[in-house]
């Protein structure tokens, strides 16, 4: 297997010193076939991604302060909402877990490097134009694509030249996440050091692995679903027109087909993250790592089955309405094994809370508390009154943000010193923490109030019952939003000029780049392969 | 390059293209299988 990669003495002397000038280091980025190379490019893109979809965020919530319009046009208002969803979704959140991917499986299982190294390069430079296509759809006539980020018709049918950018943008980030996936699903198969089995493998590998094939199953769904949206636009098809025999609803059906295990795509990396964060700082081993493994399959195969319940109020049997019902509420069994898992973890650890540890506990808080307003949105009853309200929003906040994001900041103070060498500043990474935390309870827990109370989501101006949880919600935002200056800080303040990090800064981490890798990791990771016992 | 690494390079691409062959029968799929 993996043992043809001994081909000796291939290490120091072209490991490759940062080029020097812009040019140069230009012309290495954007042909470097490198894992870590491309990792940090991920991670960097995402940031920037984060930082705009943010900005975005902040727009959002100064209007929404006060009752009334003040900010920007109610139409730029709904181009705010789906662009930010889009960027954040494709263009923060998951380069965010390709970039983990890139720098840790081949590290993690002792491979040289990423299966297919050129193919590699190509997914992450098709993500800038797909970037670039979604921004620059502002400045077109009739504005960026409004319809929310499931481009719904006939809505979007409707919609100006932005919505076809917006559906080129997705074929191409689809098209690189396909690649993506490809890449980590033979890497991991196939380049494996001896004696890693699938079963010691980390539990992030192990994610990524499930994740890549949930990828590969439904990306070209959504290519599918926008591609007929762009055939019914411009090349008088009448797929999703009623008028033409066709069905607006078959649309809805394709798009969380693809959507519901999307989520999934964007929280089991997660998982992966905190199942080696939190046995490090516990100084104990992962408690029940096989039910991990099961558990993150079932919930991969359960995420095909539920996707209905982002459609109770389109109109269903109510046999299907109970199939979407019950199969939605069983995902919270094998979630709930890893919760359980988790805390079994720490249960009598030697714990300590430095900032990855911190951030991996308020992961844990904060995704189960999505999890249970995701199983009261589950009951199809509820959901008819609850559908379309801040209660979804304050929902899906609490996974995405609470969930994704948090294991993301976690990942990168727990990584950081393996990537650059260097540490972090503990006591800033701490009140970046905190003050994150703060933020984001802030603007989000009280939206659940919003959405009880019956206040419609992507709607600039609201009745004057919501001003208050609303002005709360968007100081919180902002306090959130720039308390991530903070992170971007330390982050740089790492790379230039961190103090020296030990060789296992984590006394407790046990997987092998930081076992049999020196810190920071070598260009080339395993130019022969380890022996696993 | 040796041997090894020709048999690696080899089952790489057989993956990849098991893998692209699902992802193209599933977009193939879901544009044939409606009206």
């Amino acid at each position: 297997m993996a043992a043809s990669h001994a081909h000796d003495s291939h290490d120091d002397h072209h490991d490759h010193h940062a080029p020097s000038g812009f040019m140069g280091r230009l012309n290495h980025y954007v042909t470097t076939t490198n894992h870590k190379d491309i990792g940090s490019l991920y991670l960097w893109f995402s940031l920037f991604m984060f930082f705009a979809g943010g900005f975005m965020a902040l727009l959002i919530r100064a209007e929404l302060f006060s009752p009334g319009l003040q900010v920007v046009r109610p139409e730029v208002f709904n181009s705010l909402t789906t662009v930010h969803a889009l960027v954040m979704i494709f263009g923060a959140v998951m380069p965010a877990f390709v970039g983990f991917a890139n720098w840790l499986i081949p590290m993690q299982i002792g491979a040289p490097d990423m299966a297919f190294a050129r193919m590699n390069n190509w997914s992450f430079w098709l993500m800038p134009p797909a970037a670039l296509l979604l921004f620059s759809s502002f400045f077109v006539p009739g504005g960026a694509a409004a319809s929310g980020w499931t481009l719904y018709p006939p809505l979007v049918i409707q919609g100006g030249i932005s919505t076809d950018m917006t559906i080129l943008a997705i074929h191409i980030m689809g098209a690189s996440s396909i690649m993506g996936s490809i890449n980590i699903v033979t890497t991991i198969l196939n380049m494996r050091a001896p004696g890693m089995t699938l079963m010691k493998m980390p539990l992030f590998v192990w994610t990524w692995l499930i994740t890549a094939y949930l990828l590969i199953a439904v990306m070209p769904v959504l290519a599918g679903a926008v591609t007929m949206l762009l055939t019914d636009r411009h090349f008088g098809t009448h797929f999703f027109n009623a008028a033409g025999g066709g069905d607006p609803t078959m649309f809805m059906h394709i798009f969380w087909f693809f959507g519901h295990p999307e989520v999934y795509v964007m929280i089991l990396p997660a998982f992966g993250i905190i199942s080696q964060i939190i046995p490090a700082f516990a100084r104990k081993p992962l408690f029940g790592y096989a039910s991990m493994v099961y558990a993150t399959a079932s919930i991969a195969i359960l995420s095909f089955i539920v996707w209905g319940h982002h459609m109770f109020t389109v109109g269903m049997p109510v046999g299907g309405q109970l199939f979407f019902m019950y199969a939605t509420m069983l995902i919270a069994v094998p979630t709930g094994v890893k919760i359980f898992n988790w805390i079994a973890t720490m249960w009598r650890g030697s714990m300590t809370f430095e900032t990855p540890m911190l951030f991996a506990v308020g992961f844990l808080v904060m995704f189960t508390l999505g999890g249970f307003s995701g199983l009261v949105l589950a009951v199809t009853p509820v959901d008819i009154t609850l559908h379309n309200t801040y209660y979804v929003v304050a929902h899906f906040h609490y996974v995405l943000f609470g969930g994704a994001v948090l294991s993301i900041m976690a990942g990168v103070y727990f990584w950081l010193p393996k990537w650059t060498g260097k540490m972090y500043d503990e006591k800033l990474g701490q009140w970046h923490f905190w003050l994150t935390m703060i933020g984001f309870n802030l603007t989000f827990f009280v939206q659940h109030f919003l959405g009880l109370a019956g206040m419609p989501r992507r709607i600039p101006d609201y009745a004057l019952q919501f001003a208050e949880f609303n002005a709360i919600s968007s100081y919180g935002a902002f306090i959130l939003g720039f308390s991530q200056l903070l992170f971007l800080y330390i982050v740089v303040k790492c790379v230039r000029s961190g103090k020296k990090s030990e060789q296992m800064p984590w006394e407790g981490a046990d997987s092998i780049e930081w076992t049999m890798l020196p810190t920071p990791a070598p260009y080339h990771s395993f130019v022969t392969p380890p022996l696993i016992k | 390059m040796n041997k090894l690494a020709m048999d690696v390079k080899r089952k790489n691409l057989l993956t990849a293209l098991v893998l692209a062959v699902i992802a193209a029968v599933v977009f193939i799929y879901t544009l044939s299988n409606l009206r």
